[in-house]
């Protein structure tokens, strides 16, 4: 089996990453850095250290909010939360990814299997 | 809305929250860890490792707040505090060197701003507009802009729409019973206190309306006169006041506030003009009222939408005027804007501010030295800085906000002196009371905030610099690596420069102080104590009656004891404004502009005026009607029209019709060291028939007790007149004084000035010869006397010092010439004084050479062993 390394977060779409995330509700910092591994399988790596600065910025931003809570193993822990704001910016940006991600496929062209 | 204290809140929350968030995320992803089977310390390291660089996290995220300057000028600023306590004398010293510099620069700016910048209006000057007009015809362009006709004013007055208010005025001087003196008043139009409101008065009220339309004899009348005059009578309202020998009804007493005519006495009807004496009400005459006006505009209109609309309107009433052409210009109120002052003022503001530029140069040359100084002896810590990691950039920055604040406390304090100054200097220099306001406004403050600033990056920029070349591996070894010629030529550049400073100073502070006495040491060629100007106030006009009036005053003084000669003239030879000038043709020379006086025939003798060829004039010669009148001119006029011809019986053609002969010569009056065009005159005989001349007395022994004889006689004869004699002396040194208390005013500039160079000079050789310390300790162990030791500090020291003296020397004769050329006619003396530049540079060079005498004589005792044991 070919192992493959965790891809690097491209620029400008951690937030789009994190506002899905939390679309799926609330959630608290390293929570949503291992939801975003776990959901793309491994193949996306989040530097947990570069998500506060995006979670600072959406929530200056007010399409999150967070406030301090208990995780479910009973530590304290930060909780962010989607706000109406953010619900339809996560549908301008999904919108807009996938229309920039039709646009490349375009002009890739067919997927091939690599070496034929 | 962005609230910078709303950000500083959030900040405080996040900044705990953000430390406590990452804590808990780590122990988050520990326990995962652990309970993918970790062990609990390989967990603890790995959640860490997988956050990576928690240091770096805060850092972005605290710069994602934007909260990094913040701190940076936090850290800045408890940097310069750390600095100003260690070094608390270097601070207090540079403090009181940069408030004197931003002080003095900011109070002189203030008191020109009170002077020249603004209307001298106590209340919004910003909606305040002065109109002048110029009048024309269609074939010659108009005049230079100034007072209107009454008919064009009543014409704006009534329908201006941009402004909400519009007086006029025209100051005149009077008699008011009970007072000895001439007073100054003011005809105005009835709106003149709406634009100088709010004025409320002390007693009764001020003009209205119904006063003008309805030509009541009323007065509304100074506090000081309420004073003076009615010993402050309550009853003051109602009471009759004569002016000009004519009753007038008091309605009113006004408070003092800012006027356009300082110490205006009292405020009267324009409409009162004719039944005052004081000229023709016909609008057609050549003497009709003109009327100085002044607006206000309405909200939401500017100066240029006034001009505008009153510039319709004007030719609306050119309309009516045959031929007439006018235009409008609409100022601040302010006597730079006043048509004819600008170039005047600018040039004397830019005089003044090259002066202010040396004592700047002074003050920042010798903060830059002392910063310098103090770099030095903080390299150590520099290069520690620079090794532990702190940028070139936020090392400068660090420094610059030292310098900034301690730029700052001394722009502080020096807002107080910009703030008093004008009120206490003006009122010294001229020996009057103020009636404009002088407390500083916007100009004053923006002009301190650009000045502190500047001087700080100006002194801040050198030491920075300093700092920022250090040999680190030098520094931290405790020597001195960096480039000592280049430290060497910046020391001797900043001496150089303070030198020269200081001396133009000094010798524009000595010119101006010894002016009086110049003056009092050459003196006109005419008796300037013996003869009175009578300055009399005649009380009625006397139509027609011009001559019985001049013979009577002629009589009445000539009987007073002492009066030796009267004699009638336009003006005195020497010193008078109300000199004329005559533009003459003579044959093969051109156009020349001459000052010309008109004068009875015993004019001469009274002045002393030596004839030097031909005939004086004579009582024949008066009134001439002739086609050609005969003149006499001093002896500089024949000098530039003929030189090298006999002037007698020689015609000169008179702008712009009539012809002149040429009679006699008399000799020059001005002294010998005034300009030579102060000594051109024409003497036309006078026309006594046709005008009020003022009369001139010459007469023996006491000044004083001939002055109050002369007064008293024509008070006694000319009941409700005044006369005011005064020698020209008298006047001369009114004039003069000014000039010595604005010397000594420079002179107190200079002297700070100069002290702050010789400390900056002391200073600098100060560093020099502990640098050199070493040095000469070798040179005496090779033998070498005190007097060897002297001579290398002074070699080394004093070509900055002669190039300075040289070069502040060149700046003064620049300076002088300047002044020379706008002052020809008004200085009785050339500005240029030979002793100041032969005296000042000398003094200060002796000083400094003291300045640098005290540390060589320190070199003089360096240990010779102490010096070869240093590395």
């Amino acid at each position: 089996m070919v192992t493959r390394d965790p891809l690097p977060i491209l620029q400008g779409t951690l937030d789009l990453l994190v506002l899905r995330t939390l679309a799926g509700g609330k959630n608290h910092g390293q929570g949503i850095a291992r939801a975003i591994q776990d959901v793309s399988r491994n193949a996306l790596l989040v530097e947990h250290s570069s998500l506060y600065p995006a979670l600072q910025r959406l929530e200056e931003r007010e399409w999150i909010r967070a406030e301090w809570g208990t995780s479910s193993n009973n530590r304290k822990a930060r909780f962010y939360e989607l706000t109406a704001a953010g619900r339809k910016q996560l549908a301008r940006e999904r919108e807009h990814w996938w229309r920039f991600a039709d646009a490349i496929a375009l002009v890739l062209g067919p997927r091939t299997v690599r070496g034929t | 809305m962005w609230n910078p204290l709303t950000l500083l809140r959030r900040r405080r929350r996040s900044s705990a929250d953000f430390a406590r968030e990452i804590t808990e995320h780590i122990a988050l992803e520990a326990e995962r860890l652990v309970a993918e089977g970790w062990s609990l310390a390989a967990a603890a390291n790995e959640a860490r490792r997988r956050f990576g660089n928690v240091g770096a996290a805060q850092e972005r995220f605290h710069d994602a707040r934007g909260l990094a300057f913040y701190d940076e000028a936090r850290s800045n600023l408890l940097f310069a505090w750390r600095g100003i306590r260690h070094r608390p004398l270097q601070a207090i010293i540079v403090v009181v060197t940069l408030t004197l510099g931003i002080g003095i620069s900011a109070g002189a700016f203030s008191t020109f701003d009170v002077i020249a910048f603004r209307p001298r209006v106590d209340a919004s000057p910003v909606t305040f507009a002065r109109v002048f007009l110029a009048y024309g015809t269609d074939s010659t362009p108009p005049d230079v802009p100034a007072a209107a006709r009454v008919s064009d004013y009543l014409w704006f007055r009534d329908h201006v729409h941009s402004l909400r208010a519009l007086a006029g005025w025209q100051a005149v001087s009077t008699t008011v019973d009970g007072r000895a003196a001439a007073t100054h008043g003011m005809l105005v139009t009835c709106e003149f206190f709406d634009v100088y409101a709010p004025v409320r008065p002390l007693a009764g009220r001020v003009l209205q309306a119904s006063d003008c339309a309805s030509r009541d004899n009323v007065v509304v009348i100074s506090h000081t006169l309420w004073r003076d005059v009615l010993s402050s009578a309550p009853d003051v309202v109602g009471r009759v006041l004569h002016i000009n020998g004519r009753p007038l009804r008091v309605v009113g007493v006004a408070p003092p506030f800012s006027g356009p005519v300082n110490d205006a006495n009292f405020w009267t009807p324009y409409t009162m003009r004719g039944y005052l004496q004081l000229g023709d009400d016909d609008p057609a005459s050549p003497t009709a009222l003109r009327l100085t006006l002044d607006g206000r505009l309405r909200e939401g209109y500017s100066r240029s939408d006034a001009r505008a609309e009153l510039a319709v309107l004007v030719t609306q009433q050119d309309v009516l005027h045959h031929g007439r052409r006018s235009s409008v210009l609409v100022t601040d109120g302010s006597m730079l804007t006043q048509p004819g002052n600008g170039i005047a003022i600018l040039t004397i503001v830019a005089l003044v501010f090259l002066a202010l530029a040396c004592l700047a140069t002074v003050v920042c040359a010798n903060v830059t030295s002392l910063l310098l100084a103090v770099a030095h002896t903080r390299r150590v810590e520099m290069a520690l800085r620079m090794a532990l990691g702190s940028g070139s950039a936020r090392l400068a920055r660090m420094l610059l906000t030292e310098t900034l604040a301690l730029a700052a406390i001394a722009g502080g304090l020096a807002t107080v002196v910009a703030s008093r100054s004008p009120a206490y200097l003006l009122r010294w220099i001229t020996q009057r009371e103020l009636t404009y306001p002088t407390h500083p406004n916007w100009h004053v403050f923006a002009f301190l905030f650009v000045t502190t600033l500047c001087a700080s990056l100006l002194v801040g920029s050198a030491p920075i610099r300093a700092a920022l070349a250090l040999d680190l591996v030098a520094a931290l070894r405790g020597l001195t690596k960096d480039s000592r010629d280049g430290h060497r030529r910046s020391s001797n550049a900043l001496m150089g420069v303070q030198i020269g400073a200081a001396v133009t100073l000094l010798i524009a502070a000595v010119s101006l102080a010894r002016m009086s006495a110049r003056v009092a040491a050459s003196p006109a060629h005419l008796d300037t104590r013996r003869v009175l100007a009578l300055n009399v106030v005649p009380p009625d006009r006397v139509t027609g009656a011009w001559s019985a009036y001049h013979e009577d005053v002629a009589r009445t003084a000539a009987a007073v004891p002492g009066v030796e000669i009267v004699a009638f003239g336009s003006a005195a030879p020497i010193y008078d404004a109300r000199a004329g000038v005559i533009v003459v043709t003579a044959a093969g020379t051109g156009k020349h502009a001459l000052p010309a006086v008109q004068v009875s025939s015993r004019y001469f003798d009274v002045f002393g005026l030596h004839l030097i060829r031909g005939r004086l004039l004579a009582t024949a010669d008066d009134n001439c009607v002739a086609a050609v009148c005969p003149v006499v001119v001093s002896l500089e006029t024949v000098h530039e029209l003929w030189p090298h011809e006999d002037p007698l019986g020689k015609h000169v053609r008179v702008d712009p019709a009539g012809e002149l002969e040429i009679v006699g010569v008399v000799s020059d009056a001005p002294s010998d060291i005034a300009a030579r065009v102060e000594a051109l005159m024409v003497y036309q005989s006078w026309r006594p028939s046709q005008r009020s001349y003022q009369a001139f007395a010459r007469f023996g022994g006491d000044a004083a007790t001939a002055s109050h004889a002369l007064a008293a006689a024509i008070a006694d004869h000319f009941p409700g007149s005044v006369a005011a004699p005064e020698t020209l002396q008298a006047f001369l040194d009114r004039f003069t004084d000014v000039f010595y208390r604005m010397g000594l005013a420079v002179g107190g500039v200079a002297l700070v000035a100069a002290t702050l160079a010789l400390v900056g000079v002391y200073g600098v050789v100060s560093l020099s010869a502990k640098r050199r310390m070493k040095e000469m300790g070798i040179r005496i162990a090779l033998g070498a006397r005190d007097a060897d030791v002297y001579r290398a500090m002074l070699r080394s020291n004093a070509p900055p010092v002669l190039i300075g003296l040289g070069v502040g020397v060149a700046a003064a004769v620049g300076l002088t010439i300047i002044i020379d050329r706008l002052t020809a006619a008004t200085l009785p003396i050339p500005f240029a004084d030979p002793f100041a530049f032969w005296g000042a540079p000398p003094a200060l060079g002796v000083v400094v050479l003291l300045a640098i005498a005290a540390p060589a004589r320190r070199a003089t005792g360096a240990a010779p062993v102490e010096a070869l044991r240093q590395d």
